[in-house]
């Protein structure tokens, strides 16, 4: 199996050595950004199909916080980071320095400190991949999002799906020492599809 | 607070079905609520027929399929080649097409991305939804659609009820 587009081919293995790259600069962002020491847990890349895909931010009715951005240069795709409404107020409060357990909702600083590090892990991960092949990435400014995972997660998949039946998920989970911090940070890039011409 | 089926005090018999994005269900069974559990930017097609309590849900994704489509394994993923896939269904199982109740809810626009993709899928969807109905020559009798925010539905074959609720609205009747 291989990816690509028509120009750059590149192998199932090499883009998830590309993953890992991208990802532990991501998280070397993310610790940057709230001063705290993050780590992976688990990268993989899985396959998924529309049946599967609907709960890869958590079950459908589960209420989360994601930030998503598009990135588009000589490939595009899509970048989502999703967490738990809890686990979104602990990063806020470690981002501002303020004491665990200060925020409690989702105002206009809170989204705006979430966007800030969903533009920051997004951005990380690509210059990571970006510097690695040599790729020209840039990502769109953030949206964050509020609501049922299956409804954030549906109207992600819908562009995405638009072009395959299944397509090739980067799934990052991520934690904080000393902190009950987990995330989920999606990549779905376009251009890593399956290519039966092998 | 949650959306799944939960939220109802169901029947002894009666049991949910979750239609997956891209998926539809059609049943004569009075027994079954279909739901969409977080339905963003997609289309949720309701379509029952009083006379047989019967009827059908599908969970369509995007608005056009490209022209190089698998036309073999057909689905609703796109809503116009889907719409009259799924309508031919639910008549299999009606009275008529005359009798059918059709109600559409969805198409949020959940992913305002300044110079994303996404923007209007939501918009773009309720558009093609309206227009693959006309086609269908069926008219659209209830309509929950756009907006920013995603919502579940659930539909119960026994009476043709749809409830709808959204992350932090109330739970409303169709």
């Amino acid at each position: 199996m291989t990816t690509g587009n028509n120009s750059e081919k590149i192998t199932l293995a090499n883009w998830a050595n590309l993953a890992r790259v991208g990802s532990t600069t991501a998280v070397s962002g993310l610790s940057q950004m709230v001063n705290h020491d993050f780590k992976i847990t688990a990268l993989n890349i899985e396959e998924v199909s529309l049946r599967n895909a609907t709960n890869l931010i958590g079950k459908s009715d589960d209420k989360v916080i994601g930030v998503y951005l598009v990135f588009s240069g000589n490939t595009s795709g899509h970048i989502l980071l999703a967490f738990k409404p809890e686990t979104a107020y602990d990063l806020v409060d470690m981002a501002m320095g303020i004491p665990s357990g200060t925020t409690n909702n989702m105002g206009e600083m809170e989204r705006s400190v979430l966007g800030e590090m969903g533009n920051i892990v997004g951005t990380f991960f690509l210059n990571g991949v970006a510097d690695c092949v040599g790729l020209r990435l840039m990502p769109s400014p953030p949206a964050v999002v509020e609501d049922m995972a299956g409804a954030l997660i549906d109207s992600v998949l819908a562009e995405a799906f638009d072009q395959n039946e299944s397509l090739f998920v980067i799934k990052l989970l991520f934690c904080c020492t000393g902190h009950e911090i987990e995330g989920r940070f999606l990549v779905l890039p376009s251009f890593l599809v399956r290519n039966e011409n092998k | 607070m949650k959306h799944g089926i939960e939220m109802f005090a169901l029947g002894i018999n009666q049991r949910m079905i979750n239609v997956g994005l891209g998926e539809m269900s059609v049943t004569r069974d009075t027994t079954v609520v279909l739901s969409c559990i977080g339905l963003g930017s997609c289309i949720a097609v309701c379509v029952y027929d009083p006379f047989t309590k019967s009827g059908g849900l599908a969970h369509m994704l995007l608005p056009l399929g490209r022209k190089d489509n698998d036309i073999s394994s057909p689905s609703v993923k796109y809503i116009d080649t889907g719409v009259p896939l799924f309508i031919n269904q639910v008549i299999k199982q009606s009275s008529g097409r005359e009798n059918l109740i059709v109600k559409v809810i969805g198409g949020a626009t959940m992913l305002q991305v300044p110079g994303g993709g996404l923007l209007d899928i939501g918009q773009r969807n309720i558009q093609e939804i309206k227009a693959a109905l006309a086609k269908e020559k069926i008219p659209i009798l209830g309509w929950d659609v756009g907006g920013t925010a995603g919502r579940s539905v659930h539909f119960f074959l026994d009476t043709g009820r749809i409830m709808i609720k959204a992350l932090n609205g109330p739970l409303t009747e169709m």
